[in-house]
């Protein structure tokens, strides 16, 4: 399973992606999922192993409307789970 | 070629701004716009562009650091998505008239700072022009016809006591002296002239949350399918393409500017500025405009020789020594009225950090010549 983060619009995962990058984790921009929003923007996908530090910093970065999903690849396609209330 | 214009943009810059700008040419994709490496690439040059920009001022958040075609864009923006025909505002008869025509076609009602006779905005009048429905103060930080310094913290402390927003045109001292987001509001800044960067830059910088109307929508690249696009910042004065090209280049300008720092910068430009200064005050047919009796102003001198136009003076500079100013109003119509100078006009020398004390000296010589001619 990984994880993607949603942001409000472009900007805020660009800063984000600093955020995660300074602190050496390993990110991954991708395309927003149709699932998830509309849009041409993107996400930020980390892996398991990075979930943890890569929340917490998220955390810390003062970004506004962070949402969070669980990303996992079943039979029928990718499904995304959004863990509520994460950043509250 | 000796280029005495640098008020009106620099022409030498570091080569790193030109690289960049060639490099993202060649290598951007459209910002905002998709996820793939080229307009990641793009994405996070813009991104640190914020960042250099941020450093600069003393700015917490990058994002408060939004991206627009030039700081006149930048002030029609700001005005027009606060300012109403029901408001007061303040400005000052030193402005460009990239804050005095939008203040105009803004229908709000004015009144004007006056300036003393060395052209220096009079701050101890400000809290006379304070009405009830006084919500702005819009004035520039730097005059790009005298050099004269304005007074921006003494006027910040009235508007915090008043209640009242200011807007900081910093086209002129952005990168050319120290400039700290505290000094103000909202800040309008462009990028090709102190901060080096190449023409079609600039921005505004706010400290604080505000509730700008929008004035500008479109495609985003976000949230497409609802009607009205987001109002943060800064995405409210980013609609369409950015000039990606562009500002990274100004990331190029914005981090020279960074490593040498403003105060240092100031410090080289005032020694060039000295130098003319001292080398023509002496010229019996040259008058200067500004007040030359603070250190804290801007590498400009700005005068007229007795008996021509600044038209027929910027002309010989130019056809017998090859040295470019600038002639005429200079887009400061109020500030031209009260010096007097609306037939004659000006003839602007400003001064950058790439200039030489040679290229100084070969300039007093050019006007000696011309003025004792």
């Amino acid at each position: 399973m990984d994880y993607i983060f949603v942001f409000e619009n472009t900007n805020s995962a660009m800063k984000a992606e600093k955020c995660l990058l300074d602190e050496n984790l390993k990110v991954t921009a991708l395309p927003l999922p149709n699932q998830v929003g509309a849009g041409c923007g993107i996400c930020l996908k980390v892996g398991q192993e990075e979930w943890e530090a890569a929340s917490e910093t998220l955390r810390k970065s003062q970004i506004s409307g962070i949402c969070v999903y669980a990303r996992d690849e079943e039979a029928g396609g990718i499904v995304y789970r959004e863990l509520q209330d994460f950043f509250v | 070629m000796i280029y005495f214009d640098n008020s009106a943009t620099t022409l030498s810059k570091p080569p790193e701004v030109a690289e960049a700008v060639k490099y993202a040419v060649d290598n951007f994709g459209n910002a905002g716009r998709s996820f793939y490496d080229t307009v990641m690439a793009a994405n996070r040059e813009i991104y640190q562009t914020r960042v250099e920009l941020a450093r600069l001022v003393g700015l917490d958040d990058p994002l408060q650091v939004a991206f627009t075609s030039s700081a006149t864009e930048s002030l029609n923006l700001v005005i027009y998505g606060l300012i109403s025909e029901t408001d007061s505002v303040i400005t000052t008869i030193t402005e460009h008239n990239s804050v005095l025509r939008p203040l105009y076609l803004s229908g709000c009602d004015l009144d004007f700072l006056d300036c003393d006779g060395n052209g220096k905005v009079m701050v101890d009048s400000f809290s006379g022009l304070v009405k009830e429905s006084t919500r702005f103060l819009v004035c520039t930080h730097g005059s790009n016809l005298t050099g004269n310094i304005t007074d921006v913290e003494t006027l910040h402390n009235l508007c915090r006591e008043y209640g009242i927003t200011l807007i900081l045109d910093v086209s002129q001292t952005l990168g050319a002296i120290p400039v700290n987001i505290s000094m103000a509001d909202i800040m309008c800044f462009t990028g090709h002239k102190a901060l080096f960067g190449p023409q079609g830059t600039g921005g505004v910088m706010t400290n604080g949350s505000y509730d700008f109307d929008v004035v500008k929508t479109g495609g985003a690249g976000t949230n497409s399918f609802g009607r009205f696009q987001s109002t943060d910042m800064p995405d409210i004065f980013e609609t369409g393409t950015l000039n990606s090209h562009g500002i990274y280049g100004l990331q190029k300008g914005v981090q020279f500017v960074n490593a040498i720092g403003p105060q240092n910068i100031h410090g080289e430009e005032m020694k060039l500025h000295n130098l003319f200064y001292e080398g023509i005050r002496g010229i019996d047919k040259v008058r200067v405009y500004g007040d030359f009796s603070v250190p804290n102003r801007l590498p400009v001198v700005s005068l007229l020789v007795e008996g021509m136009t600044s038209s027929e003076l910027a002309g010989r500079l130019w056809e017998e020594y090859r040295i470019a100013t600038r002639a005429g109003s200079h887009c400061a119509p109020l500030l031209h009225k009260h010096f007097d100078t609306v037939d004659s006009g000006l003839v602007r020398f400003s001064f950058s950090y790439f200039n030489t004390a040679e290229e100084i000296k070969k300039g007093i010589a050019a006007l000696k010549s011309i003025a004792n001619g």
